[in-house]
């Protein structure tokens, strides 16, 4: 294996990482201020500061390109559902464990294989493959799993 | 309720993830990133105002604030930043496949700073996620 793909594997385990100690801050914030609504906003507010103090630094000022409006739509879109699907997980973290949150959110892989098509058309539909079957039966079962443990 | 939340997260997820895809491939990733972290912030903003207003900031817990940011920062910043730079050199099928371990870092991280304790049910129901969730990716890769 070349240094190249080493040095993916160990990005790809430190994103995992850090989406994994992300809610855990949110839920030592959420101690002292009981509101996932403002967790979502404050958490996306700093974090796009940075990233645009970050973009003009890289590209010494604002060089955003001429681009159809409806691509900038659907990125709208995609960040406002980002924002309600944040929300909606730190809403999720206020009443119940880190763990249960994040096993039930991987879900959205088996939602993504449904309603991708539906949006995207034809072109995006995934070819049904018999690991596909098994891992989607696993993820389902092992949801089911969690949300029947998760009183016991 | 927390059940309902976190299906609902999972559903808003898929959605920003197939919408940003009719986007970005145009936009590039930056701009795309920066207008995806404007649009998500601003209607988080709008959201805050009108469903809790300031009130509940006061008095302001600058712990708090403080903890929240950190999760956003790491959360945006450096969960989609080893995203990209993981996705450019082995490719956003392996990067999936590896990404879906992010419960059981979660289970431990719990475990350690918030002293959150799962049992065999829940810890099962993970371990058969992220099996479930390397046997699609690699599905997908045999494409």
């Amino acid at each position: 294996m070349n240094k190249q793909k080493i040095q993916g594997y160990v990005y790809g385990i430190l994103t995992a990482l850090c989406w994994a100690t992300s809610p855990i801050f949110i839920a030592r914030g959420l101690e002292g201020i009981p509101s996932s609504i403002w967790a979502t906003a404050i958490g996306l507010s700093v974090a796009t500061l940075i990233y645009f103090l970050l973009f003009l630094w890289n590209t010494k000022g604002p060089t955003l390109p001429k681009i159809n409006n409806k691509y900038i739509l659907w990125q709208i879109a995609a960040g406002i559902a980002g924002g309600l699907g944040i929300m909606s997980r730190n809403i999720a973290l206020e009443t119940t464990r880190v763990a249960i949150v994040i096993g039930i959110v991987q879900l959205q892989i088996l939602i993504t294989l449904v309603l991708g098509p539906i949006i995207l058309g034809k072109s995006d539909r995934e070819k049904i493959t018999p690991k596909i079957i098994l891992g989607a039966a696993l993820i389902l079962g092992g949801t089911i799993l969690i949300i029947y443990g998760r009183n016991l | 309720m927390s059940i309902f939340f976190s299906l609902l997260a999972a559903f808003f997820f898929s959605l920003s993830h197939i919408t940003v895809r009719k986007g970005v491939t145009k936009l590039g990733v930056s701009s795309g990133t920066i207008i995806m972290l404007l649009a998500g912030t601003l209607s988080t903003l709008l959201m805050a105002l009108i469903f809790e207003g300031v009130q509940v900031l006061k008095p302001l817990n600058i712990t708090s604030v403080l903890f929240f940011a950190l999760g956003g920062v790491i959360h945006f910043l450096g969960g989609w930043g080893f995203q990209n730079a993981s996705a450019s050199r082995i490719g956003p099928v392996r990067l999936s496949s590896m990404t879906g371990a992010t419960p059981l870092f979660a289970v431990v991280l719990a475990f350690f700073s918030l002293k959150q304790v799962v049992n065999i049910y829940i810890l099962g129901g993970i371990f058969l996620i992220v099996v479930g969730i390397f046997i699609v990716t690699m599905g997908k890769n045999d494409e």
